[in-house]
């Protein structure tokens, strides 16, 4: 969607999707407008610094985009929308979490509203198409979120992609040292049979195996699964003393309530990937969820000054609770801005803009974060979290901080 | 279905009649890059015209043979992993990776064919979904091969050792060029001999068989030629992204070709590049303002198919003759 969002020209662009919905007429007319205005060059005034973000807005990923997208607006909202005095534009485009679809938005606000930054993207799978793409192009890109490894490795470096969300590994691998060294020793694994799922148990196992655990079973269930019985009834006779399981999203609701209908949870410690016990899973998790580690870039109770005000002011924003991906989007706003004004507000060209990405160093909400030149991947505190109750509430506390994990790429 | 159109009264007469607007969009297209046509629509025109040959090939099986795929999608997956697993394990040379990928989609057709066409109407449309299903499951798991859920990145290709198809500008004239050549490719043999054999199996199965067709060995051929050039279309795909993901044999993608043949007019022959156009141009432009661009794209096939079976391409026909008749 070509959601403008700037400063300047508030009455007219500050047009929201919703908006536009509420009114058929409008859209109809801004269609055509748009339909005609394919061809005309963009608008002469002084150009404002176009931000093309790119997320899911429609299909089973739209939740986690528009938490995404309400962090980036929320951080460029609080800088007034500007950089050094140059106004900040904001094109939305819906990617549908699919690879052709969103290559397709993506050479869209590059090649037709040419973009001077790429920001966003959920899907690994778009990730992998992207990174290839912005390289040949040669724009900058920095994703707020395709987890997957393999997209940032040192062997596909490209001066231009980078991640500021975080890797899959360097979630679930101080998750292996950490419950090792909490002393459990028999570790049953689970997880959805998809690219992701295994990626975390074994970034996960491989510490655990090395500091003494044994994997005594495993289990992957398909994506989307609604029924755990069969995949419980195997964990139980397995007797572990800990489940880690990388479930995230509605497999991760079920999983959870079912684990916790099936008694488990009184013998068995459930552990996991940060996204089997987030802030958007809590609700329809309910008591299950008490109890639960994992681990995460950030946790809702990070005892910040910096993480205070941003889940306040989200909270105040937005009226819900802010997600892992809020704060994603929030930082690779931070990041994009704080690069553009190490630059004094323009772009003189992508390289340069790439390199001032790959000096920033920022406080976040999330603590320290910072760009690995070997991999452009971030560098970051990784936390071990507890879902507990605080009030009428479920949130994350920090358990234990592993500062500036580095993904070996 | 309008059997004129398959079958014309005037042989000779309605190749010309469709050829020359054919050649008129064709060479606008070819020269729209020149005059300045952004870069971003030849991207467009590029993912038109390769799921417009995705659609024709569709047609070949939906408007001629009348037998209803919901696999379609499968063989074009096909042909882009084959070109992605060869180009990024072997060689990169499209002087090999698009025959063999070509090949190894019909290869496939062969005994999924074979299977499927003993069946008819409902059980054919279940067995060549569930083939889909099971490419869509082999790329989304075997992930050695395929590289499971997160995709496969296929390496730049090039021609006996010299890098081409580079330029955005390069790949636009390579697509229109295929395309051109497979659109000419299939109005040749769905308006030959063997064409009109297809629309009569079409139309009455049992008659052609009693007249001592071969029915079976027809539909096979229809379905290998279909699956071919869905491979051809794929590989075009892959080229073009250069990345392939699982997505692309998922059954929503070969239900998405049959709406835009439907929305098209299966009738006609080119319906499908007709409906494929509406669909995407509509899915980018809606998608930027809504994220509930499916509804309107939703009632737009439930108003076509309700009102005008035969397609926007039908109604515009009708719109013609019409005109036509009024002043005679």
């Amino acid at each position: 969607m070509s959601d403008r969002y700037s400063n300047k020209t508030k009455s007219r662009t500050r047009v929201t999707r919703r908006r536009l919905l509420g009114s058929g007429a409008a859209a109809g007319v801004a269609i055509a407008s748009n339909g005609f205005g394919v061809f005309s060059p963009a608008l002469a005034q002084a150009r404002a610094i176009r931000v093309g973000v790119l997320a899911p807005l429609s299909g089973v990923y739209a939740s986690l985009g528009t938490n995404k997208n309400n962090g980036i607006k929320m951080f460029f909202a609080e800088k007034g929308m500007k950089v050094e005095g140059k106004s900040i534009e904001l094109i939305i485009e819906d990617d549908e979490a699919k690879p052709q679809e969103g290559m397709r938005k993506a050479r869209k606000l590059v090649e037709q509203d040419d973009v001077d930054v790429l920001l966003g993207v959920i899907s690994s799978a778009i990730g992998y198409a992207l990174k290839e793409y912005v390289g040949r192009v040669k724009k900058v890109w920095v994703t707020t979120g395709a987890a997957a490894d393999g997209i940032f490795k040192k062997a596909n470096n490209n001066p231009y992609a980078f991640r500021s969300s975080l890797s899959v590994w360097q979630a679930n691998n101080p998750m292996g040292s950490w419950l090792s060294e909490k002393g459990y020793k028999r570790v049953f694994v689970t997880g959805a049979d998809y690219a992701m799922g295994r990626e975390a148990i074994e970034a996960f196992g491989r510490d655990f195996v090395l500091k003494g655990g044994t994997r005594v079973g495993e289990v992957f269930a398909p994506l989307g699964t609604s029924d755990f019985a069969p995949y419980l009834a195997e964990i139980k006779r397995a007797n572990p003393d800990l489940v880690y399981s990388s479930h995230a999203g509605s497999d991760a609701v079920r999983f959870v309530q079912q684990f916790g209908a099936f008694g488990l949870n009184n013998s068995i410690k459930l552990a996991g990937f940060g996204y089997l016990a987030e802030e958007d899973t809590f609700d329809a998790q309910g008591a299950a969820v008490l109890g639960v580690y994992t681990g995460l870039n950030w946790a809702y109770g990070i005892d910040t000054p910096s993480n205070k005000a941003f889940v306040a002011n989200y909270r105040k924003l937005y009226n819900s609770s802010p997600t892992v991906d809020s704060v994603a989007g929030y930082v690779g706003a931070q990041v994009v801005w704080e690069a553009l004004r190490s630059l004094g507000g323009n772009v003189p060209d992508q390289d340069a803009l790439g390199k001032a990405i790959l000096t920033t160093k920022i406080d976040t909400p999330r603590g320290p974060v910072s760009f690995d030149p070997d991999t452009r991947n971030v560098i970051q505190n990784i936390y071990i979290r507890e879902a507990v109750k605080d009030g009428a509430e479920t949130h994350n506390r920090v358990l234990a901080t592993y500062p500036s994990v580095r993904d070996p790429g | 279905m309008t059997a004129e159109v398959i079958t014309p009264r005037r042989a000779g007469s309605y190749p010309i009649r469709i050829g020359i607007p054919f050649a008129v969009v064709m060479l606008l297209l070819a020269i729209g890059p020149l005059v300045g046509l952004p870069k971003f629509l030849q991207s467009l025109v590029v993912e038109i015209l390769t799921f417009s040959l995705l659609a024709l090939s569709l047609n070949v099986l939906l408007g001629y043979t009348g037998l209803v795929s919901l696999g379609h999608a499968a063989f074009f997956g096909v042909g882009g992993y084959a070109l992605g697993i060869i180009a990024s394990r072997f060689t990169p040379d499209i002087a090999i990776t698009l025959p063999a990928a070509i090949a190894a989609t019909v290869l496939l057709a062969i005994p999924v064919g074979w299977l499927s066409i003993r069946l008819s109407g409902f059980y054919f449309l279940m067995i060549t979904f569930a083939f889909a299903q099971m490419v869509f499951v082999a790329a989304f798991r075997w992930k050695r091969l395929t590289g499971g859920s997160d995709g496969l990145i296929i390496p730049a290709p090039t021609l006996f050792g010299v890098p081409v198809l580079q330029g955005s500008q390069q790949f636009y004239f390579f697509t229109l060029a295929v395309f051109a050549i497979c659109c000419v490719a299939m109005f040749a043999v769905v308006h030959s001999q063997f064409g009109r054999t297809l629309v009569g199996i079409r139309e009455n199965t049992a008659r052609m068989r009693a007249i001592g067709y071969n029915v079976r060995r027809y539909k096979l051929a229809a379905f290998l030629i279909g699956a071919a050039f869905s491979g051809v279309a794929g590989v075009l795909n892959a080229l073009f992204n250069l990345f392939i993901a699982p997505e692309s044999a998922h059954w929503t993608q070969s239900a998405l070709v049959l709406v835009m043949v439907l929305i098209g007019g299966a009738g006609f022959f080119v319906g499908p590049i007709v409906g494929t156009a509406i669909v995407i141009a509509l899915q980018y432009w809606l998608s930027s303002y809504t994220e509930y661009w499916g509804l309107v794209l939703g009632l737009l096939f439930i108003v076509l198919i309700s009102g005008a079976r035969e397609g926007v391409t039908g109604l515009l026909v009708q719109i013609y003759r019409r005109s036509h008749r009024a002043t005679p």
